[in-house]
């Protein structure tokens, strides 16, 4: 702190010669005379001494009879002065800061965030094309029009938006969430599970279930052929002609389904926990291959937590050396068993299962009933449960009529 | 060197009783070395003699004595003087 001081302020560097130069230094002390870095040589003292204490200590010096010589000016002060007179020094900093101001002008990187469906390179490309690539000239761009014609290029985005952050543009993109368009084909609606009816709304269609009938996976439940009775005048008289027409069967259809899932838990549950001792081994990745630099023909422990740690070298931005130390660290384990009681385990392994079902199941379906029973297993240590859980949920699925063969021979 | 006269101890007691560091009570030099490379010391009365391997400083009695090689004084105001370079022996000196 107070060297800037001293630098900003100026200071001499001065040699004096003369005997009694402790005196000197006292005197000039006393009088508040700012000297430091006092040296001594064969031929007397060197130090420093700011510029307006200069004055003073020549007066000392006079009344003790000393010789003081200016060896050297430093600071702030004469450092501009030595610039004045030499200009061209000054080209060097200001061109600098040319080069840098120009050089962060530039796009240098480009970012895409929010994309799911489409391709990065879609989107680079794209933006090319708009005028956005590496190396454009920042103000040459205009990005409300780019993000226009990325959103006219583009037809999966609803929204695009363009930021520059220093030399790197991001480029921020909301996907459209597509809906599948309706398949217009006059269709049935036919089950995809066994199950029983508990619900039919038919919207359109030929209704060919009711409530409570069992139902087998591939059956119709609503049809989509209709018999009309069209009305058809001729001359002699009215007819009633029975006439199929072919729609596309609509309706909500519950029904209640089974579904079984098996799942075990342990009785015996280890847990485990650190010892303290633990082994490291470092390893350098250069490009492929790997060197293990410290080895170890095998883990000295029987149970043992990996850890790995993979360190990489980022010198600027996102360009990384090819280099890679991966330190991986062994930590001793205790496993300590734990008996756990049957009924938790049953339980658990129930939780298990229904799990399971919950995944096979759709969100909206309504669990009516879960039974469980234990199945013996050979493994003492081990509980296996068999649950069945009756579900309410919509059956159903719409299938084209002339796929409908096809579809349904497995 | 100060326990003798009998006011310095009875101040140095009185100092003791309130818990006040003695070099403010009694003017006595505070010397703090970090390693053998650095000296501060405060409370000092002038420098008698200045040479690389010896500086010998004045203080309020007697005198302080740093020899080493390469001394110098990074900075002196009159609270205080700092000392560099490598100290090999700091010794009191009655003042006779």
């Amino acid at each position: 702190m107070l060297k800037t001081y001293h630098y900003l302020i100026g200071y001499y560097k001065l040699r004096i010669k003369g005997w009694n130069l402790e005196k000197l230094i006292n005197i000039a002390v006393s009088r508040g005379v700012n000297i430091w870095d006092v040296q001594r040589d064969r031929d007397g003292l060197v130090l420093n001494t700011s510029t307006y204490s200069y004055i003073q200590l020549k007066e000392i010096s006079k009344t003790i009879d000393c010789l003081l010589e200016i060896e050297g000016k430093y600071g702030l002060p004469f450092f501009l002065a030595r610039l004045r007179r030499r200009k061209i020094l000054l080209v060097g900093p200001i061109l600098f800061i040319i080069i840098i101001y120009i050089l962060s002008s530039f796009i240098w990187s480009i970012e895409v965030n929010g994309v799911e469906t489409i391709p990065t390179a879609e989107v680079l490309t794209a933006a090319k094309e708009a005028g956005l690539k590496v190396g454009v000239w920042k103000s040459d761009l205009e990005l409300r029009q780019i993000e226009r014609s990325l959103m006219t290029k583009l037809d999966k985005t609803a929204w695009v938006g363009i930021e520059i952050k220093g030399t790197k543009a991001f480029i921020k993109i909301v996907e459209k969430v597509v809906i599948p368009p309706e398949d217009p084909r006059p269709s049935h609606i036919i089950a995809d599970k066994d199950g029983i009816i508990t619900e039919v709304i038919v919207l359109e269609g030929k209704q060919l279930v009711k409530k409570g009938q069992t139902v087998k996976k591939g059956d119709i439940l609503i049809s989509g052929l209709m018999e009309d009775h069209i009305t058809e005048t001729s001359e002699e008289e009215n007819y009633l002609i029975p006439r199929q027409r072919m729609v596309k069967a609509k309706g909500i259809i519950k029904a209640r389904v089974w579904y079984e899932a098996y799942a075990e838990s342990p009785l015996i549950k280890y847990t485990e926990q650190r010892t303290g001792k633990e082994l490291k081994i470092t390893g350098l990745k250069i490009g492929d291959k790997l060197i293990i630099t410290q080895h170890k023909k095998e883990v000295p422990f029987r149970y043992f937590q990996k850890e790995e740690y993979v360190k990489r070298i980022t010198f600027w931005r996102n360009l990384n050396l090819p280099v890679e130390a991966i330190i991986t660290t062994y930590y001793e384990v205790n496993r300590i068993p734990e008996q756990i009681e049957r009924d938790t385990a049953l339980l658990d392994a129930k939780n298990l299962a229904l799990n399971i079902v919950r995944e096979q199941i759709s969100q909206e379906a309504k669990i009516i009933e879960q039974k469980y029973t234990e199945i013996l297993t050979s493994d003492p240590n081990l509980v296996r449960v068999r649950l069945l859980v009756e579900v309410e949920e919509e059956l159903g699925q719409s299938v084209p009529i002339e796929e409908q063969g096809q579809d349904l021979s497995y | 060197m100060y326990q003798e006269d009998g006011a310095k101890k009875v101040t140095s007691q009185v100092a003791d009783l309130f818990e006040i560091p003695r070099d403010i009570v009694m003017n006595l030099p505070k010397l703090t070395l970090i390693g053998n490379m650095l000296m501060y010391l405060e409370n000092h009365r002038g420098i008698i003699q200045y040479d690389p391997e010896l500086i010998r400083v004045n203080l309020m009695r007697g005198e302080l004595r740093i020899s080493g090689q390469n001394l110098i004084i990074r900075s002196i105001i009159s609270e205080e003087i700092v000392v560099e370079g490598r100290i090999d022996q700091v010794s009191f000196v009655k003042e006779d």
